[in-house]
């Protein structure tokens, strides 16, 4: 049997159709993807304007949301900034008997269902040592204390996880060239360390405090919802739906939206700035 | 004045050892060595980075070897040179000066002095992302010099330098150590680089210095078949030694060859025998021979000849050889023109007498 035989010209012409029709699939999932997003948040505002002649606005609970919930995350968030560097900043650099398994167990966080994770803090703090705790620190469960809590363990995995990829991308010869040149290792650490993981740093802020501002399983599980005390954003859009009040849901859902394009954008822009400094 | 002894240092399943060497102030020692020879343990080990199993680092009679980096003074360029890129020349010089409490009004007298020195006032306010690779060099010298330092340390500085900025450099940094007196340690696989900059001379191979030396001490005699190898001496060649024929003469006969080897101690046995690329001369028929080169005498064919700037490496094949004992020859690049060689050109050479090495098998 002998084989077939195309043409010179039909054979570019075809891998010419393929490359157009390899873009057009590229284009076309993009597309579609977008255009569900933008159905979602259309629909969203939709029924926000459909709800809006019903019910009144609830000024009150909505600004208590929003303040608790700027407080929290950007607490929550700072406090993993602080406790997470030193812990990247040794796994990135150290190497020991054991150094995969501790990695591991601090990654847990990313993975665990914040549920699971909330549960877990509300059984601990029911323990001896929990109730230790919690005569040092004033009560940590269901009150604001316990929002903070719930919230900083969903997000220190993923904190130390994007520090330590920043630390990793820093080449040791400017460590080993700053104690040369005289700096101790602390000065080191300040000196060139630091201003060097800067954009690392303030990326992380912002991305841990977008995932604490959007928490909801664990901080739902140890703080409660208790209105005018641990409602933040997201667990005003449960009660919400909860007492049937989709208009007050929809409200809290425009404000996230809002909060968290504001955010990636600013630090998108901030990041980009950074870059145009140095280059 | 830095001395180095008995270091042994074990990094992972690499060992350093055995180390010894003395480099007085004013001295440039050069360590010469093949990647993976051990280059970056010992000048990390140097630095204070790796806590050296056995023996003493000495500084001025001093034994430092169990000082942090940070109090050793050292000043040092690494391959890639490492400026600070979130920090301006300025800052990148002054870096060291802020560590200890250096008043601000020492800081800028001594930063300006070095800048000046080195041409680089343009640059104080410039970061490093911006320079070219000769300027990064500089700052880089800077830096480590700014603050006067017991001692230079130089790990392949020049790597990422093109080749005529190179050259500037190297008298640069010649001239501005003169003023410093102090002992400077080059590493480097790089053999222009090597021959072009070294007081003194060490071969590092397999972790051990295999032979120290002047200059011509390294170039001329190395020590072993693999030194030769790696100074890319590449006819080296297998031998019997036949008979004396003379005072300080020996015929040495390999499976298709006959070398006339000259030496000043006794040679017997089996021998391998090496010829440096530069020390083979093509010869002209009509031309009488000087006494150096008629001894070892060679017809035979270029078989390929490569070009380079300012030089051309011949591949040559003696008349009833197998390819075992091709000859690489390199010569200057008028020579190749004078002598209308050409590829597949039938041409005589003589091998420069006295410079045949000899070690035995």
């Amino acid at each position: 049997m002998g084989a077939l035989k195309f043409p010179a010209t039909t054979i570019s012409c075809w891998i010419a159709v393929s490359n157009r029709l390899f873009n057009l699939v590229l284009i076309a999932v993009t597309g579609l993807l977008v255009l569900i997003f933008i159905f979602l948040i259309g629909s969203l505002a939709f029924e926000f304007f459909r709800t809006a002649p019903e019910r009144s606005t609830d000024f009150a609970r909505i600004f208590f949301a929003l303040r608790l919930s700027l407080v929290t995350a950007t607490t929550s968030a700072a406090v993993a900034l602080v406790v997470g560097t030193p812990v990247a900043y040794f796994l990135s650099r150290h190497k020991f008997p054991g150094h995969k398994i501790i990695d591991t167990l601090l990654d847990l966080p990313v993975f665990l269902s914040p549920v699971a994770l909330g549960a877990m803090l509300l059984l601990f703090f029911n323990t001896p040592a929990g109730r230790g705790i919690e005569n040092l620190t004033g009560e940590i469960v269901f009150t604001v204390r316990g929002i903070i809590i719930a919230q900083f363990f969903v997000i220190i995995g993923l904190g130390i996880r994007l520090l330590k990829n920043t630390f990793e991308h820093i080449d040791q010869e400017y460590e080993q060239m700053s104690r040369v040149l005289g700096a101790n290792k602390l000065q080191t650490f300040y000196r060139v360390v630091l201003p060097l993981a800067k954009k690392g740093m303030i990326s992380t802020l912002l991305l841990t405090w977008a995932r604490a501002i959007g928490e909801f399983g664990a901080t739902m599980t140890l703080a409660g919802a208790t209105p005018f005390k641990t409602t933040t954003l997201p667990v005003g859009i449960h009660l919400g739906f909860q007492a049937a009040d989709i208009h007050r849901a929809t409200i809290f859902i425009l404000i996230l939206i809002a909060i968290s394009l504001l955010v990636l954008l600013s630090s998108r822009l901030l990041l980009e700035g950074e870059n145009n400094d140095r280059s | 004045m830095i001395e180095v002894k008995n270091l042994s240092s074990r990094r992972g399943d690499f060992k350093l050892e055995n180390i010894n060497f003395r480099t007085e102030s004013g001295e440039y020692f050069l360590i010469l060595g093949p990647n993976g020879a051990g280059k970056s343990t010992l000048i990390k080990s140097l630095l204070g980075f790796y806590t050296p199993q056995e023996g003493e680092i000495i500084f001025n009679n001093r034994p430092i070897t169990n000082l942090p980096p940070e109090k050793r003074k050292i000043g040092y360029i690494p391959q890639q040179l490492a400026l600070f890129p979130h920090l301006k020349v300025r800052g990148n010089i002054s870096f060291g000066m802020k560590n200890s409490s250096t008043a601000r009004s020492t800081i800028n007298r001594k930063l300006q002095n070095i800048s000046q020195k080195l041409n680089i006032v343009d640059l104080l306010d410039r970061y490093p992302a911006g320079l070219s690779g000769g300027e990064k060099q500089k700052v880089a010298l800077a830096r480590a010099l700014v603050n006067k330092p017991r001692a230079l340390f130089l790990d392949e500085p020049f790597a990422s330098v093109d080749r005529a900025s190179r050259q500037q450099l190297w008298s640069l940094l010649r001239e501005v150590l003169t003023d410093f007196q102090i002992p400077v340690v080059h590493i480097t696989h790089d053999l222009e680089e090597a021959y072009a900059l070294g007081d003194s001379y060490g071969l590092l191979m397999d972790g051990r210095l295999q032979q120290k030396g002047s200059r011509e001490e390294i170039f001329s005699r190395p020590a072993s078949p693999a030194i030769a190898r790696f100074l890319s001496y590449t006819n080296i060649f297998s031998g019997r030694v036949q008979e004396k024929v003379s005072a300080n003469k020996y015929r040495v006969k390999s499976a298709e060859l006959e070398f006339i080897v000259e030496s000043k101690q006794k040679l017997a046995g089996e021998i391998q025998l090496c010829v440096r690329p530069q020390d083979i001369k093509i010869v002209q028929e009509d031309k009488p021979l000087r006494p150096e080169i008629k001894d070892n005498l060679f017809n035979g064919k270029i078989l390929d000849a490569i070009f380079s700037p300012d030089q051309v490496s011949l591949t040559f094949r003696p008349r009833g050889t197998s390819g075992a004992y091709d000859f690489k020859i390199k010569l200057p690049d008028y020579i190749y023109k004078r002598y209308n060689l050409s590829r597949g050109k039938e041409v005589r050479v003589a091998l420069w007498q006295e410079n045949l090495i000899t070690w035995p098998a």
